[in-house]
């Protein structure tokens, strides 16, 4: 039960981040912008989080608490420089 | 590993700390919807980073369950907040664009307005309204030539038609036209109309833009008419110009007749001038001859004197017989007889030369004054020039002065003597023909070239050395032989020697 909840949670983040990237696509170079990564990284903890879930692995754990961790970084950079 | 987890978490709570505080300060600076959903987004991270601390730290059970549903919350969130942030930016800016673009378009001078493509008036800028009096929006939707600026003049509005027509073609149209103010006054307008196409080179908008030209308009009026009245003046001092310079004209015209005929007295003048000189120069040699004549008459008058002592004493000497018997004194008294006689014949010749009588009718016998002239040159002819004389037999008299006729035939003589250089001869013939004496004097000399025969009898023309001849000795002789009725003729070649034919009328036939 737990495992669907997450598989939705990380489509549903994904499709409105795909979404976004569409609206937003023409309009700024998106690729190089912090935020986008934080986001993707974000994404990548959700991926680890439903693997986990699916595998539970003690090293996909890891990967997933890093990956947030990164994500955390790359958020704050965005924001000192005022990219959002 | 789970000492690991926990420190990664803590960490990134941190962050996250640090960054809601950074977005809820900016937050109470400019409050910004995007900047609240950040501001939760963020704690709602954080929040799932303490739960998931506490979930490693302690067995809870529930913890997981809640940080799967803060987990759901917060990526839409997260997203949501950066479509508004970028979204939101694009369409603040793109606002700031409209309204500095907004101020332009009603704070210029220029009447500016915007037509669709139907040519309905969908925009005019502030400048066009205030000086009709529109309100805003009350103009929207109606036909452009429809609009009050065109209300005064139907034929304004029908230009303003076309032009749109034209310009809806893609033509950038300009024109004059006059529009109405509000106060009724009518102003000069300089109009123009451009189109504005899409991509696809469909017509979207007519742009129509005026300015208005009255005072321009006015002051070119004014300088038109300026113009025209400084083009009557000009044209005017123009006639008067060319009435003064068709005076002048004439007045030039008559003065160079004048001219002209002052030119010609002028060179009548300098002939004249020439002749008077050449007759000075005439008179001159004339008086130079006579004085001449009165010096030789005075010396032969004195030297015959003397020489009729010597030819009385030897007529004397000879009658008394004293060279009888001696041959050396009849020798010396031969001798007195010659010189004396010699002497006679020079004193006879200079009698002749220097004759001045007046007359014209004398008898002048030829022979006689040929060999009178050679007595006189024979000084300078003797040992070297050898004369040939073949007089005719016949007698040979003509009419005129006898002075005269000697100097010719002196002067000629002079000069087939002075041409000769060296040993030479001069041949003398005479002969009648058709009742005139013809007298041939030929000379051996250096001759004269074709060209200059024609020159010799010109006054002063001489081809003798600088300082040798005068040029007049033959200008003279020419003009005596024709007072006689006579002519004189040249020939004569290079190296081989002169002949100069003096053709005199006989006697008896008195020359006019």
């Amino acid at each position: 039960m737990q495992n669907v909840s997450e598989i939705l949670d990380f489509s549903i983040s994904t499709l409105l981040f795909l979404y976004l990237l569409t609206l937003i696509g023409k309009s700024t170079n998106y690729q190089r912008s912090y935020w986008f990564w934080g986001v993707v990284f974000v994404l990548f903890s959700k991926v680890n989080s439903v693997l986990e879930g699916l595998i539970f692995s003690t090293e996909i754990n890891i990967v997933e608490h890093t990956f947030f961790f990164i994500a955390c970084v790359f958020l704050f950079i965005s924001i000192v420089k005022r990219e959002l | 590993m789970e000492n690991y987890i926990v420190t990664v978490n803590i960490l990134s709570a941190l962050i996250l700390s640090l960054s809601a505080v950074i977005v809820f300060v900016r937050l109470y600076r400019n409050r910004v919807q995007y900047k609240i959903l950040f501001g939760v987004a963020l704690l709602i991270l954080l929040a799932g980073s303490i739960i998931n601390i506490y979930q490693h730290t302690t067995v809870q059970e529930n913890a997981e369950e809640f940080e799967q549903i803060l987990s759901i919350l917060f990526l839409p969130i997260l997203i949501f907040a950066i479509y508004e942030s970028i979204i939101g930016e694009q369409l603040r800016n793109r606002i700031k664009s409209e309204q500095k673009f907004k101020g332009i378009f009603d704070q210029t001078f220029s009447f500016v307005g915007l037509l669709d493509g139907e040519g309905r008036l969908l925009e005019a800028n502030s400048t066009a309204c205030e000086f009709i009096g529109y309100r805003k929006d009350e103009y929207k939707g109606l036909l452009f030539p429809e609009t009050r600026w065109w209300k005064h003049s139907a034929e304004e509005r029908e230009k303003l038609t076309v032009a749109i027509e034209k310009a809806r073609l893609g033509k950038t149209v300009r024109f004059e036209t006059t529009n109405i103010d509000k106060d009724g006054n009518i102003r000069y307008i300089d109009l123009s109309l451009k189109p504005i196409h899409d991509s696809h080179d469909n017509l979207i908008y007519l742009i129509g833009e005026g300015r208005d030209i009255t005072e321009v308009k006015s002051t070119r009026l004014e300088l038109e008419k300026h113009k025209k009245n400084l083009e009557d003046i000009v044209d005017k001092r123009t006639t008067e110009l060319k009435t003064a310079n068709a005076e002048l004209q004439i007045i030039n015209d008559a003065l160079q007749e004048k001219n002209t005929i002052i030119n010609e007295q002028n060179s009548k003048l300098i002939s004249a001038l020439n002749d008077l000189k050449e007759t000075q120069a005439q008179l001159f040699q004339a008086e130079k001859m006579a004085s001449l004549g009165v010096l030789t008459a005075g010396v032969a008058h004195e030297i015959n004197n003397p020489l009729n002592y010597i030819i009385g004493a030897y007529e004397g000497l000879k009658l008394q017989g004293i060279h009888a018997g001696d041959e050396d004194v009849e020798t010396l008294l031969n001798a007195i007889k010659t010189g004396a006689d010699r002497v006679t014949g020079i004193v006879k010749s200079l009698n002749q030369f220097s004759r001045n009588t007046p007359s014209d009718n004398e008898e002048c016998n030829i022979h006689e004054i040929l060999n009178d002239s050679l007595v006189m040159l024979q000084s300078q002819l003797k040992n070297r020039i050898q004369v040939h004389k073949n007089y005719s037999n016949e007698t040979f008299i003509t009419f005129g002065n006898v002075g005269n006729i000697h100097q010719v035939f002196l002067n000629i003589l002079s000069n087939a003597e002075q041409a000769i250089e060296g040993a030479g001869e001069i041949a003398i013939k005479t002969s009648k023909k058709d009742n005139h004496l013809i007298i041939a004097i030929s000379d051996t000399g250096k001759g004269i070239e074709k060209d200059e025969l024609t020159k010799i009898t010109d006054p002063f023309y001489t081809t003798k050395d600088p300082g040798k001849g005068t040029g007049l000795g033959l200008s003279i002789a020419f003009g005596i032989i024709k007072d006689h009725g006579g002519s004189l003729e040249f020939e004569s070649e290079v190296n081989k020697g002169t002949t100069v034919t003096v053709i005199l009328p006989q006697k008896g036939i008195k020359h006019e």
